[in-house]
């Protein structure tokens, strides 16, 4: 399928697209990830998780003790997605 | 119709193992790196194989039609919530780990440090890890057999369907 | 019983989403209880949210922990919260309100107007995930949690709108909806990660009391501004908004417009709660207000044209969302002055949040009424309608209480708020109170409009034996005109045990803190 709808030539769109890809990557470069001075959440999860929660894998305590009601959130969403996939493949019994 | 006889062969060899494989994601994620979305996912590709053995009008209608892996999804979202739900009836929040150091069934208790890994371990988080992987397993396999059963079938609407050449010209006019 | 009060806020939660996924099992195994099931589900969780909201009226914010020992341990060790909090303060609690009153008058409509139709084992369970979704997107207090419940409401919400397939054009809205809305979603997520990089925690009272005015925070608050205004319809992002109300069944319609309003509480949640004081109040509150004057003019003049009753109705509704956009930019406008905010300032933001609470009754009320003609008649074009007066009295009138309080007519709700909007923006800068004038009666033009061509007229042939619609669904518009009327007829009462909470709530951002994180940070 050509372009030839739109309104805008190909070469201002791909201009658009990367000027605001470097925007959205410009506080990329202010940002230090995981910095053990600074993350103090991530030090106390990596420290207690094992005992509070009895799990050796820290992810599976993150995903389904502390935030365990993120991952029914998710689980929801997966439900959601499958219903609509579902009413909308529904076939008519007459 | 069904596919060749090789492929029938290999996919009878292979999908109880992938079966086991995603089965052992599930029941050690608390241990090793996997849990209720990587090992659901997987025992859904089983599904998958047997569906490109086997097409949907020999195989899987005759085995188990998508209206039953809707009661899967929605058995394992029950197990999940009503375990959440115990939590309650114990005296503490929502989703509280109950089950964790109590001597119960998945309550040994855990020192700080490497160890061996024990299975009973981890309080619900097991629990919470098969609920997950029933109810991906059944997501995915829906959206797999509906996705494959509807080929080529045209489905009929109780709304009437407004015709296509009125849409172009008047019909989209009026609607703006 | 005192355990269920205790975890009220979980139950609010847990109920209709125990309801949701009982609801396929339900529809395979025993379909002739499948109705009266989920409206007991729906009563049951409006009943758990009107007693929360009481409850937070009542003592003060409700903090709950999730997964914690003790429910209302919020600091673990070190002062920072490690675990999921629901924070449900005055303005939650408001939004709970009428999220509670609107999701079941609706259950009940769409129990008699759905009636012949396939898959409704699917419809249902969706509905119920959606009156979950809004009621968790209103009391939480972790940004990453109302992330999720984001991404609920905006599946589940386009899922409902495809429902009748019509050949693909409810589907065609309902692909706008979820385009639209999961943009906006992901850039709530860049936004949620450019936060927790800087300060490591996703809560929002945390964020809250560390909040700087750094160049990365500018980022993240326009990012939010503008996916929060996609949620909500406000107008340089409102494109969704009319194909997907104009195609969906017409009690969702209804729930959408509570949806989107959800997505307002959040982006005044991240201004005054999140952001507060730390910032350059003045310049973020004329964005706002230059939001809220694009919204209500081009809302109206978009609306009048229009020959589709519900598209017409999609346009006053984002119009009327400019209404609430006004008012409570104008309060952040002058929050950095305390006597400005006395003088006038509370009166706008009591004025913008009572005008949402309205505009989810009369304009649910309004899409009912429509909905009512469209289910009897088959027809949406204002130019082949007409004389139905003579056979459908009680759509009628309630389409007549809906028009003349969107119009703000005294003595319906629409007056109250408007008045208020209308005096404390006069006191702030007078040409967008006469904007807004402007715009009020332009609303009432449109709506004479609609009620002359539609009921009005003598009666016509091919409408011979239109009858009046099923019971149940006039039980639905009777439950909100009974509160349009109420509302309007004790504004002062509603306005002092309802509206001036939230507003206290959202205009105090010291005590959103000391209640999580326990005073003293």
């Amino acid at each position: 399928m050509t372009d030839s709808t739109s309104i805008f030539p190909k070469k201002i769109v791909v201009l658009l697209v990367l000027l605001v890809t470097l925007i959205l990557l410009l506080p990329a470069a202010g940002l230090t990830f995981g910095d053990p001075s600074t993350a103090v959440t991530d030090q106390y999860y990596i420290q207690n998780s094992q005992v509070a929660t009895g799990a050796n894998n820290v992810v599976s305590a993150i995903v389904f003790d502390f935030r365990g009601f993120d991952t029914l959130g998710e689980a929801c969403v997966l439900f959601v997605a499958v219903l609509g996939v579902a009413m909308l493949f529904r076939r008519v019994r007459k | 119709m069904t596919s060749g006889l090789i492929i029938r062969t290999a996919g009878r060899l292979i999908v109880p193992l992938i079966f086991i494989f995603g089965f052992y994601l599930v029941a050690h994620g608390h241990l090793t790196p996997g849990g209720g979305f990587q090992g659901g996912a997987v025992i859904a590709t089983g599904v998958a194989l047997i569906l490109i053995c086997y097409y949907y009008k020999d195989g899987m209608e005759k085995f188990s039609p998508a209206k039953n892996f809707k009661l899967i999804e929605a058995a394992g979202l029950l197990l999940y919530i009503c375990t959440a739900l115990a939590g309650l009836v114990v005296g503490s929040s929502f989703l509280f780990n109950w089950l964790n150091a109590s001597g119960g069934l998945f309550g040994h208790a855990v020192a700080y440090g490497i160890n061996a890994g024990d299975l009973f371990t981890a309080g619900i988080i097991p629990v919470l890890n098969f609920a997950i992987g029933i109810e991906v397993f059944g997501a995915l396999s829906v959206v797999i057999l509906y996705m494959f059963a509807g080929l080529g079938e045209t489905t009929r609407e109780e709304d009437e369907a407004p015709d296509p050449a009125l849409l172009r010209k008047g019909k989209k006019g009026e609607k703006k | 019983m005192n355990l269920l009060l205790d975890n009220l806020p979980a139950l609010l939660i847990a109920v209709p989403l125990l309801g949701a996924f009982l609801v396929p099992v339900i529809g395979r195994f025993l379909p002739k209880i499948r109705d009266a099931w989920i409206i007991l589900v729906s009563f049951l969780a409006s009943l758990a949210a009107v007693i929360t909201a009481a409850a937070v009226f009542l003592k003060g914010t409700l903090v709950y922990v999730f997964g914690a020992a003790a429910v209302s341990s919020a600091a673990d060790s070190g002062g920072i919260p490690f675990r999921i909090i629901f924070t449900i303060d005055g303005f939650g609690a408001f939004m709970l309100l009428s999220a509670a009153i609107v999701s079941f008058a609706v259950v009940l409509y769409l129990v008699a107007s759905q009636k012949e139709r396939s898959g409704k084992s699917e419809f249902y369970a969706l509905y119920l995930l959606l009156t979950a979704g809004i009621f968790g997107m209103v009391s939480t207090g972790d940004l990453f949690n109302f992330f999720v419940f984001l991404e609920i409401n905006t599946l589940a919400g386009a899922a409902l709108v495809s429902y009748h397939r019509k050949g693909g054009i409810a589907v065609e809205g309902a692909i706008k909806y979820l385009i639209v809305n999961t943009v906006g979603g992901l850039m709530v997520l860049f936004s949620i990660g450019l936060l927790y990089a800087q300060y490591n925690s996703l809560n929002m009272a945390f964020l809250a009391s560390q909040m700087t005015w750094t160049t990365l925070n500018i980022v993240a608050l326009v990012l939010f501004i503008t996916a929060l205004g996609m949620k909500a319809g406000a107008v340089p992002f409102h494109f969704a908004t009319p194909d997907a109300y104009s195609v969906a069944p017409s009690g969702i319609t209804a729930v959408m417009v509570v949806a989107s309003q959800a997505g307002l509480y959040g982006l005044f949640r991240v201004l005054f709660t999140l952001y507060g004081g730390s910032i350059n109040t003045v310049t973020i509150g004329w964005v706002i207000i230059i939001l809220g004057i694009l919204s209500m003019v081009i809302g109206v003049t978009m609306a009048l044209p229009q020959k589709d009753i519900k598209r017409l109705l999609a346009y006053h509704a984002v119009s009327q969302t400019g209404y609430m956009l006004l008012g409570v930019g104008v309060a952040f406008a002058v929050l950095g002055d305390p006597a400005a905010t006395a003088a006038f300032g509370q009166t706008a933001m009591e004025g913008g949040l009572f005008h949402i609470i309205n505009h989810a009754l009369y304009k649910g009320l309004l899409f009912l009424a429509v909905g009512a003609v469209i289910y009897r008649t088959g027809v949406w074009s204002l130019n082949k309608l007409g004389g139905l007066g003579h056979n459908m009295k009680w759509t009628m009138v309630f389409f007549l209480i809906g028009a003349l309080a969107i119009a703000g007519i005294p003595p319906f709700n629409g007056f109250a708020s408007k008045l208020m909007i209308y005096e404390s923006v006069f006191a702030f800068n007078p040409a967008l109170s006469i904007i807004a004038m402007v715009v009020s009666i332009l609303t009432l033009a449109s709506f004479m409009k609609v009620f002359h061509s539609v009921f009005m007229g003598p009666r016509l042939p091919e409408y011979e034996n239109v009858k009046e619609v099923p019971k149940l669904m006039i039980a639905g518009m009777i439950i909100l005109t009974i509160f349009v009327i109420g509302f309007g007829l004790v504004p002062d009462l509603v306005v002092d045990s309802i509206v001036s909470p939230a507003a206290a709530a959202l205009l105090n951002q010291g005590s959103y803190i000391t209640a999580v994180l326990g005073g003293g940070l």
